[in-house]
């Protein structure tokens, strides 16, 4: 059987969700980042159309205007209003206003700016997100009854302000509700190196963990890099991967 | 008893001691407190003087200073010269029409997770209450205290703008940071 030596090239910072579950304050539990070796399935920006469909059904980025006192985004290319997005911003279509009030207001929170935002800034998977599979049959492809995990590796809308006024080391991370926080750069980084990819391998440890290791051994792995995520430490470390003579 | 501590140590904390005597009074006082309640007293002091426009960075920095013999704290610079488990301290003035100024407080976690909202709000006032209307995102919006009522001889629009982890009615929290922002 093949064995692969793993050693630790870089580390970056990190956060998981709690070691235990507790309630998270938008009203879904807060979980453990789930133990285990995983394989990268996709990277982009994250669009929900599930429970978070309020905040994060625009994607990241996305170009806004005001049409009189009427929210209005660039989606799919068209501009469109807000509460046409999906059923969940569509449930306030008769309250073009307040709905407009209220974005003002939370740009203004996270801004300190009194404009109103020409880009959607509030979805809660930041600018670009890492999603992950559990690949039972190891052919680091998602395949068969292989599904794509809720935790994601991606960044959040406070970071991203600070990265946006050249802050970005004045980051401190917040625990999340399951995925791993990173900071906006540490992901571009991450990415631009190669060790963010689709079909390399992540894995999560476990949070008693107290030590980073500087090698480690597999006998499942696939060269050149693996990205390796210590919750009770709060970093990502980064491995090279080689085959082991 | 914090009231008391604090005009005590806002007096001080901004000049240097006159004396030998002052100066040991003034640690006593201090490293008697935990290092919450040290916190909530800087956050105080500068509050308390940001809407007097002529309070600026080196100010801050003076006063951010005269703090660090208590708990972890510095000013921020380009080139990450605080230490992750320190505040950094960040001034923000802006000729904008539009933009607010503010001062950042940037939490770390060692601090963020036992400084609780149950405590700021005792000593600063409630917060403003949440839109109910629109649901909250994964991480809550900022959070905001007025201070109209803990100051009421300020002139300016004086406030907190609180960034957490969670609600701040939950029982387990992580403040990662704190701004005094003055309207214009």
């Amino acid at each position: 059987m093949a064995s692969y030596a793993i050693t630790k090239i870089n580390e970056y910072d990190a956060h998981g969700g709690p070691s235990s579950e507790k309630p998270g304050g938008d009203g879904h539990a807060k979980t453990a980042t789930r133990e285990g070796r995983y394989v990268i399935n996709s990277i982009g920006k994250h669009v929900s159309y599930g429970k978070y469909a309020y905040w994060s059904g625009v994607a990241w980025g996305t170009e806004m205007r005001l049409d009189g006192d009427i929210t209005m985004v660039k989606n799919g290319g068209a501009w469109v209003r807000l509460t046409d997005v999906n059923a969940q911003w569509g449930k306030y279509k008769t309250q073009q206003k307040q709905v407009t009030e209220y974005i003002r207001q939370q740009y203004t929170a996270i801004s300190n700016s009194k404009a109103f935002p020409n880009r959607w800034i509030f979805n809660d998977f930041g600018h670009t997100s890492v999603k992950y599979f559990k690949d039972t049959n190891h052919n680091w492809k998602l395949d068969g009854k292989e599904q794509v995990l809720g935790d994601f590796i991606h960044t959040t809308p406070p970071d991203e302000y600070l990265t946006s006024i050249n802050r970005g080391s004045q980051i401190k991370l917040a625990e999340s509700h399951g995925c791993i926080h990173v900071k906006p750069l540490d992901i571009d980084t991450m990415i631009g190196n190669g060790y963010l990819k689709k079909g390399n391998t992540i894995e999560v440890h476990s949070y008693t963990e107290r030590m980073i290791p500087v090698s480690l051994t597999r006998s499942i792995a696939r060269p050149p890099f693996e990205v390796h995520f210590y919750p009770g430490l709060f970093k990502i470390a980064i491995y090279r991967v080689s085959v082991k003579n | 008893m914090l009231a008391v501590i604090l005009i005590t140590t806002q007096s001080l904390a901004c000049k240097q001691p006159e004396s030998e005597n002052v100066k040991a009074r003034q640690l006593t006082t201090a490293v008697k407190l935990p290092v919450n309640d040290q916190v909530i007293i800087y956050i105080d002091s500068i509050a308390s003087k940001f809407d007097n426009q002529k309070f600026d960075a080196t100010q801050l920095k003076l006063l951010t200073d005269s703090f660090s013999s208590y708990f972890p704290v510095g000013i921020y610079k380009d080139g990450n010269s605080v230490p992750d488990s320190s505040i950094a301290a960040d001034m923000s003035i802006s000729s904008a029409v539009d933009q607010y100024d503010f001062v950042n407080l940037s939490i770390p976690e060692n601090i963020g997770t036992k400084l609780s909202f149950k405590q700021l709000i005792a000593h600063f006032g409630p917060v403003t209450p949440r839109d109910t209307m629109f649901p909250a995102p994964k991480m809550p919006f900022p959070v905001i205290i007025e201070l109209k009522k803990h100051f009421p001889d300020q002139k300016k629009h004086v406030f907190l703008n609180i960034q957490a982890s969670n609600n701040p009615e939950s029982p387990t929290n992580q403040i990662s940071s704190i701004k005094i922002v003055r309207s214009k």
